[in-house]
């Protein structure tokens, strides 16, 4: 469906020296700075896939989004969408009608107008006929619930009505691809959950492919049965979420606060190195072991034995503790 | 496919009838500052002409010049809304460009049209009752010729050739928001300047002789000068249809050229990121 080959995206931007002879200087020279947003990404996306596609804050997620929308074109490699180009402007014509965009940060709706004034506005724009988009209508009405703010100005909207309004507006057009750039940034934990489960709706009901970057890893873990991972504009991982976490192991920390103290190197031996104990600063203990190598009750019963617990908390790995990890060391 | 080329623009068109609804007290607060002006024209060439002993200045007696002054003032409410300057030089400033790619419509059509539902708005909420009531007190009360219908309907004609006009400066300028955000300034900077070259703060008769065959033949002159003069009468159908052609083909020449800059544009965009 979708196919990003080896590409890279560059930015060249002029070079500025600091200080008032710096800023004469920009003016006769031609220095440039190259960032490199995306340098050499492929990976493909099949139909009717969700795909989350993550990293930090200036990995090159959004660049690639714009790339594969057509709103930025490649430095090099290509994007092949269907086996069109989206970002040449012949190609991109047929592509636009298949594609949904939204922005989390920006709006496509109409600012001062009510919301139902931009629906019609999409009809229009996407030539929909009416019966069509009636029926459409009705779905997106049904799913996020538009009817009580349909009449209200969209710049009154709180963020996750006009949230639920922009993913409607993106969807008017049942587009087979869904793009959607940080769809839950600012949400509250209950309009989060909303969201997720409309998309999911949306990708079980429509067959619709969605690719979604998003910092919060709950989404993901909702979501998404694959992710892709890049860091600094190069991919680190594409795969499923099973297999990462299979290759980081199914850690889990018990954090214990005692009374008394616990002989560190006597246990990491009872244990044969097989789990790791460290002393927090706040007094717990962190004891980490791989849940498919040893078993629970072993770990708990010499707990139990050795110490006069206060108090006990057990964590699992998490996909974000996994990409905290894969972002500090920059490789997986 | 090509059933309806315009289906897909009528949307803009709707929205931007609909802001304007929407922002009907902003609009008045714009049209009282327009009456204001007409009211101070009024009495600075009243005091003009007293001083000139109430004989015709540059061809235009005091009654005739604030019929000028009105009609031009009127007709630049509808003809000049800039619409397109605003919302490109938003657009460009906070980095919209983008988004809009992402959508089956060309900008620049999706600003003119914006510009023509601004344009039918201000000119059946505020043009069309202004202009009956200027009318009224102009053939009733002072006893003024009605103008001709056929001038009238050339006056349409001009206008829209000046709506086009002022769109395509609107959308050209609008590219300076890639260099500054003082959109606003500059705005301002621009609605004088233009007022001054279309002959729209005073006629081009009050010019130099030099200046007024220039000047006429500029594309400013198609936002007030030309639909004005055609309307009341003082160009004769020759020169009529000589400004009218002159303002015509600006139009077409300067749409093109924004129809230039609005591909130089998103291809600045594609490769440079919104």
């Amino acid at each position: 469906m979708i196919e990003v080959k080896n590409v890279c995206k560059y930015f060249y931007r002029p070079y500025r020296e600091p200080g008032l002879k710096g800023a004469f200087k920009t003016l006769f020279t031609h220095k440039k700075i190259v960032t490199k947003a995306v340098d050499g990404i492929s990976f493909r996306v099949d139909e009717g896939e969700i795909v989350g596609y993550i990293g930090s804050n200036g990995a090159g997620k959004s660049t690639t989004i714009k790339m594969m929308t057509g709103i930025l074109t490649p430095t090099s490699g290509e994007i092949l969408f269907d086996g069109k180009k989206p970002y040449d402007h012949r190609d991109r014509r047929a592509i636009l009608k298949d594609i949904g965009v939204v922005f989390g940060q920006r709006t496509q709706l109409w600012w001062d107008l009510p919301l139902r004034d931009s629906f019609d506005l999409y009809r229009d724009i996407y030539e929909i006929p009416e019966d069509e988009y009636q029926k459409r209508l009705k779905y997106l009405n049904d799913l996020l619930n538009l009817e009580p703010i349909m009449m209200s100005q969209v710049r009154n909207l709180s963020l996750g009505q006009r949230m639920r309004a922009d993913l409607a507006a993106a969807m008017v057009h049942n587009p087979k691809v869904l793009f959607l750039d940080e769809p839950t940034i600012g949400l509250d934990v209950l309009v989060k959950e909303k969201i997720t489960e409309a998309i999911k709706q949306i990708n079980r009901d429509c067959k619709t492919t969605i690719i979604l970057t998003t910092h919060d890893m709950k989404d993901i873990q909702n979501l998404c049965k694959r992710i892709v991972i890049i860091d600094e504009g190069h991919l680190l991982y594409d795969g499923t979420l099973k297999d990462i976490k299979k290759r980081f192991g199914d850690i889990r920390h018990i954090f214990v606060l005692a009374k008394n103290e616990l002989d560190i190197g006597t246990m990491k031996a009872e244990f044969k190195d097989g789990l790791d104990v460290q002393k927090g600063e706040d007094g717990y203990l962190e004891v980490s072991y791989d849940a498919d190598s040893l078993e629970a009750e072993e770990v708990y019963k010499y707990l139990l034995s050795h110490l006069e617990i206060k108090d006990l908390k057990v964590d699992e790995t998490t996909l974000s503790s996994i990409v905290r990890k894969i972002y500090e060391e920059k490789s997986i | 496919m090509r059933k309806n080329p315009f289906r897909k623009y009528r949307g803009f068109f709707k929205g931007e009838f609909l802001n304007l609804l929407a922002f009907r007290f902003e609009i008045l607060i714009w049209a009282l500052q327009g009456f204001l002006n007409i009211g101070v024209m009024v009495f600075l060439w009243l005091a003009i002409y007293k001083e000139n002993g109430g004989a015709s200045i540059n061809g235009f007696t005091y009654l005739q010049m604030i019929t000028y002054l009105v009609m031009s003032a009127l007709t630049s409410q509808w003809v000049t809304n800039g619409v397109s300057f605003h919302e490109v030089g938003r657009d460009i400033s906070q980095g919209n460009i983008a988004v809009s790619l992402t959508k089956p419509v060309s900008y620049r059509g999706k600003s003119f049209f914006s510009t023509l539902g601004g344009m039918v708005g201000n000119f059946i909420l505020f043009f069309l009752p202004a202009f009956l009531v200027a009318e009224a007190i102009f053939t009733f009360g002072l006893g003024l010729p009605f103008p001709q219908w056929s001038n009238l309907l050339l006056y349409l004609v001009a206008g829209l050739a000046g709506v086009v006009i002022s769109d395509s400066f609107d959308f050209l300028l609008a590219q300076l928001g890639f260099v500054t955000n003082s959109l606003f300034g500059i705005m301002l900077i621009k609605n004088a300047i233009f007022s001054f070259l279309s002959g729209g703060l005073i006629p081009f008769t009050f010019f130099p002789a030099w200046a007024q065959s220039f000047l006429s033949y500029l594309p400013f002159s198609g936002l007030a000068s030309t639909p004005v003069n055609i309307l009341l009468g003082r160009y004769d159908l020759v020169s009529s249809f000589i400004y009218l052609g002159v303002a015509v083909g600006w139009a077409i020449a300067l749409y093109l050229a924004s129809v230039f800059a609005n591909r130089q544009m998103i291809k600045h965009v594609e490769s440079a990121g919104g």
